[in-house]
């Protein structure tokens, strides 16, 4: 298939719903979606998409999202891909241990607008390109 | 529009998770009030979601592989499980509403059902043992027969409002008729020959549910003043039919409950192909 490069996000997400839903709220844009729904396929799509973008989830089998951020910090490869983390844990001292781990940003579900993680996404990318 | 829905699931979504993080250390009444509404909220984020299922299927997700220059299909493993029961609750409940449906809407769009089908009056034979056993407990065995008085006569058969029949016929002006209308058992119904010679009788299916088949009718003509009767009319008979709406309608509860099982039965069959 004969097309140009386009930024690529990795949605880690284990439930299907909201997985469903990330990859509505992305793909009209000029994205391209990969998925996975443990943190171990994480890491190995990772590894070999080197996506622009990884959407986290903490809470995921396998690896969870912390172990799952600690390993690929720790690659010298994809230390540098942006991670932003959309997470159900909303305490204080989850937010601040996936910063320490190296995080962007942190979403709260409850607490998140689709639109502006979408938004907060774009402005990632145009940075990073 | 589309991220007020999408952020809808979302929010749904959190509050399940919220919810099962409750459970642990709940107990009691607490625990169930919980469970419930977990429940509920798995139905609601259901039916929400089920456009999700429809529009995003796992052969749209793409990406960019290195190795190959290009793009492809990226495998990737939804959980089958929470499909199976997202789409079963779903079909469940879409079910339950079209029975609920079914039940308000039918008599008030359609009016009372037909319940039954009136085919034309033919004649049977009916036992001359019985029409006796059913004279003396009518009280009018001492009648005498009288040649004089006119035979009754059937001229049609009706069914009104869907349930109940009415029976049509000629005999004696003046005087009454007696009826015998017979299923497993023989029910006799009294009516009075107008001054133009005509009667009509109506049947309750309430009081005496005909079943499905031939029914066979007989009557005479009774002159209270003078205690004779007239001969024996010719026996006729007539079909009971169950119609297929009555039949759907009647059975609804058992189709409905045949499709709850069969999903069942689909998704554990399902569950245990992806286990």
């Amino acid at each position: 298939m004969a097309k140009s490069k386009s930024k690529v996000i990795l949605i880690v997400e284990d439930d299907e719903v909201i997985l469903r839903a990330l990859y509505l709220s992305f793909h009209e844009g000029e994205f391209t979606i990969a998925t996975a729904t443990d943190g171990e396929t994480a890491l190995s799509m990772t590894q070999r998409l080197k996506p622009d973008l990884v959407l986290l989830d903490l809470v995921l089998p396998k690896k969870s999202g912390f172990d799952y951020l600690k390993d690929m910090k720790a690659d010298p490869v994809l230390k540098s891909i942006p991670v932003i983390v959309l997470s159900n844990l909303g305490t204080e001292d989850n937010k601040e241990k996936a910063k320490d781990l190296g995080a962007l940003d942190y979403f709260v579900k409850a607490d998140t607008d689709l639109s502006v993680l979408v938004q907060k996404a774009k402005k990632v990318l145009e940075k990073n390109s | 529009m589309k991220t007020a829905w999408l952020n809808l699931i979302l929010r749904l979504s959190n509050q399940i998770y919220q919810r099962k993080q409750l459970l642990v250390g709940q107990e009691g009444v607490q625990i169930i009030w919980n469970i419930v509404s977990i429940v509920l909220i798995e139905i609601l984020l259901a039916i929400v979601s089920l456009p999700l299922y429809i529009s995003v299927g796992s052969q749209k997700v793409t990406a960019f592989l290195e190795e190959r220059g290009g793009y492809a299909k990226v495998a990737f493993d939804y959980k089958l499980r929470r499909i199976l029961t997202l789409s079963g609750t779903v079909v469940i409940a879409v079910v339950w509403g079209l029975k609920l449906l079914l039940i308000l809407l039918v008599p008030t769009v359609f009016g009372p059902l037909p319940l039954y089908y009136v085919s034309d009056l033919r004649p049977p034979e009916l036992s001359s043992q019985e029409q006796a056993a059913i004279l003396e407990e009518a009280g009018i065995q001492n009648a005498r027969a009288v040649q004089s008085l006119q035979r009754p006569e059937f001229t049609g058969v009706n069914k009104t409002s869907g349930k109940n029949f009415v029976f049509y016929g000629t005999g004696e002006p003046n005087t009454m008729v007696v009826l015998f209308l017979t299923d497993q058992q023989t029910a006799v119904y009294t009516g009075t020959v107008d001054k133009n010679g005509a009667w009509s009788i109506e049947h309750g299916q309430k009081e005496f549910l005909l079943s499905e088949g031939n029914h066979s009718l007989s009557a005479f003509t009774y002159n209270k003043q003078s205690g004779v009767r007239s001969d024996f009319s010719n026996t006729q008979y007539f079909k009971v039919k169950t119609t297929w709406l009555d039949l759907v309608v009647r059975n609804v509860d058992v189709l409905a409950n045949l499709s709850v099982v069969t999903i069942i039965l689909l998704g554990a069959f399902l569950v245990i192909l992806t286990i």
